[in-house]
């Protein structure tokens, strides 16, 4: 059983990252904040017990699991104003889920855009906007592959989808973010 | 003969899988990459986010589940949700015994009432047994009900001195 010291270091240790992993999918710092204080609060009540091994996945799963919710929370909440946006137009993406809304930037504008603002933007703020705007999946399975530095395996189970699945979202969202760092003047 | 002429596949297998290695080594660079570039950004989050994650952190902890063995007691050992269970069933067991015991106790008060009252009846306790009184008796209490009902005092003294000749003598029987 982890003691209160090893939970509270472990949290200590992830609570930034997991911040900055969900302020990613939801662009709201607030509702950020209470989704990584929801996970917190059910990992240590309902894990608690939990060996300290065991947790990082846990806690990893929770992080998720809390963000999907927050997406269908928000989806009921904007029922009727979907509803009332019916009567003025005909809404293409009316039947798209946020979770799965797709954002995928052109690459000549983004040329254009970064000719302009290259000397302006630091690097981690042109890779956390790309970060953004990758599919949820990709941005899903690259952060927890390489920046929580979970396994193939691990980050199957934590998403739910076979290992296969991961290396293709890895592999697309690698792919994208090089290109913006080629454009930055990094290549690999 | 070249063997390997026979087998195209063997001819690219080792390139293509020398390519997809290198792949691979590329996207895991990238990924590395941009890991440490965020990991730097986590050093410029807001001091208001900071003291609320500090804030989450420790309500967290505050309802930290603690497992079944650490809410034993040290010498006896005891396992707190089996002991609520002994608990309830002891007190189960204890609240059937005593309502059984109660029954049994108020079975005996009513045997004992009904005894007394046979023993100090003016009517000996062999009349009891004898299935002529039951009747004689049956048959008085019939005709007292007659006699209420026509509401006529001498006919009640008339049924019962009828009745009295035909009951047989109890004394006879023993």
């Amino acid at each position: 059983m982890a003691s209160a010291k090893e939970l509270s270091d472990f949290l200590k240790s992830s609570e930034k990252r997991a911040f900055k992993q969900v302020l990613y999918a939801v662009r709201d710092e607030d509702a950020a904040l209470d989704i990584v204080q929801d996970a917190m609060i059910k990992l240590s009540q309902s894990y608690g017990d939990k060996n300290i091994e065991e947790l990082p996945l846990l806690f990893t799963r929770i992080v998720q699991n809390c963000t999907k919710d927050w997406f269908r929370r928000q989806k009921v909440r904007n029922t009727w104003v979907t509803l009332f946006s019916k009567f003025k137009k005909n809404d293409a993406d009316e039947d798209a889920h946020p979770e799965d809304f797709l954002e995928n930037p052109e690459t000549s504008s983004f040329g254009q855009e970064s000719s302009k603002q290259l000397e302006r933007m630091e690097l981690s703020t042109i890779l956390e906007k790309e970060i953004e705007k990758l599919p949820n999946r990709q941005r899903e399975a690259f952060l927890m592959r390489y920046w929580e530095e979970l396994d193939i395996s691990e980050t199957a189970s934590a998403m739910g989808c076979s290992e296969g699945s991961v290396k293709t979202h890895c592999s697309r969202a690698c792919h994208t973010l090089a290109l913006a760092l080629k454009k930055l003047g990094i290549s690999f | 003969m070249n063997t390997l002429n026979q087998n195209p596949s063997t001819t690219i297998n080792p390139h293509f899988a020398q390519k997809n290695s290198m792949n691979d080594l590329l996207i895991d660079q990238v990924g590395k990459t941009v890991a440490r570039s965020l990991d730097k950004e986590l050093a410029h989050l807001s001091p208001k986010v900071l003291q609320n994650l500090e804030k989450s952190r420790e309500k967290a902890l505050s309802v930290q589940k603690k497992s079944n063995q650490a809410l034993s007691t040290g010498f006896f050992n005891i396992n707190y949700e089996s002991f609520n269970w002994l608990g309830t069933l002891l007190l189960i067991c204890i609240t059937v015994f005593l309502i059984a015991d109660w029954q049994q106790q108020a079975r005996l008060s009513d045997i004992v009432e009904v005894d007394a009252a046979i023993l100090s009846d003016s009517v000996p306790p062999d009349a009891y047994a004898d299935d002529g009184f039951k009747l004689f008796l049956k048959n008085m209490l019939a005709r007292a009900e007659k006699a209420n009902e026509q509401d006529d005092p001498a006919a009640v003294a008339n049924s019962t001195e009828k009745n009295r000749e035909k009951a047989p003598d109890p004394s006879l029987n023993q």
